[in-house]
């Protein structure tokens, strides 16, 4: 059985491939050139992310959340601005679609991130030996503040994030991935 | 030929759909695993691409229920869920192959084709 402190240094260093592979799942799906940046281990408070969230993007803002169970709990969070989800929509479904994004627009955005969260987990799950699968994906048309409300993982969080850009264009999106040690 | 495909997100059953039409298969779709057993039934398709995390029933239990009713079934498990235990549950429940998502169109035509001619 793992102590707490050997579980935290095997998720500092298991989280720089797990992005990577996240990384790499989303330029397969979406056929664009993502690549990872700025991606972070770090001690937050819950409260700055709305914060964090909005120094990013700007209202409205969609956002992919997946729950995470078997090896930790986790909530798994992808989130873009209205623009990029609606040119990420546009390049999954192979013509131009509009805002607010219909339901085949959202369903391409929610299996974005069923394949982004569910790429992170496998690394972890192939490390641990052990079946860490997500529940099925949610999408939410929200605000940076609305969005830390809901998800309210707890007042001090463990959190991995990491920008996601695609190479000389204007498309980002944000992976936010905050596991629970406690089962 | 008929294929079943069993995805809770209709944009994959899109994708999948225009895939396989393309090369001439007809498309069934079930939106969770309850409906693709039941539809299994009513339909016996040639084969089955099952995804794995679906609400109601998930793609193993599915694969479970439809391979003990016809023993011959051919599911292939098409999720993103690509996890050395998963992959293990799904062959066990009677899958007879695992494409992991993000796939290329190519490999899961190489499975179909594969198991839609064994």
């Amino acid at each position: 059985m793992l102590e707490a402190q050997e579980i935290l240094a095997i998720w500092q260093k298991a989280s720089v491939p797990a992005l990577s592979k996240a990384g790499l799942a989303l330029k397969q799906f979406s056929g664009l050139d993502f690549a990872v940046t700025e991606s972070d281990v770090t001690v937050v408070s819950w409260s700055t992310m709305a914060e964090r969230l909005k120094r990013i993007f700007t209202n409205p803002l969609y956002a992919v959340h997946l729950q995470a169970v078997g090896l930790f709990q986790a909530h798994i969070l992808l989130v873009f601005s209205d623009e990029d989800s609606q040119r990420l929509a546009s390049a999954l479904i192979g013509e131009p679609v509009e805002l607010p994004l219909d339901s085949m627009g959202e369903s391409a955005m929610a299996e974005v991130g069923n394949v982004v969260g569910t790429a992170f987990l496998n690394v972890f799950s192939d490390i641990f030996h052990a079946v860490w699968e997500p529940t099925t994906p949610r999408l939410l048309v929200t605000t940076a503040e609305e969005l830390t409300q809901e998800i309210s993982p707890g007042t001090t969080v463990l959190m991995t994030e990491a920008m996601f850009r695609v190479t000389d264009e204007a498309v980002s999106a944000e992976i936010v991935v905050v596991p629970s040690f406690t089962r | 030929m008929k294929i079943l495909i069993a995805d809770d997100a209709a944009f994959m059953r899109m994708r999948l759909k225009k895939l396989l039409e393309q090369e001439g298969y007809e498309v069934v779709e079930a939106a969770n695993g309850q409906e693709a057993v039941s539809l299994y039934a009513e339909h016996h398709p040639s084969a089955v691409l099952m995804d794995i995390t679906m609400p109601e029933m998930d793609g193993v239990a599915a694969t479970q229920a439809i391979c003990q009713s016809d023993p011959k079934a051919r599911v292939i498990m098409v999720s993103a869920l690509g996890q050395q235990a998963m992959i293990v549950s799904a062959i066990k429940a009677g899958a007879k192959d695992f494409v992991v998502k993000p796939y290329e169109p190519e490999r899961v035509m190489q499975a179909l084709s594969k198991w839609v001619s064994a």
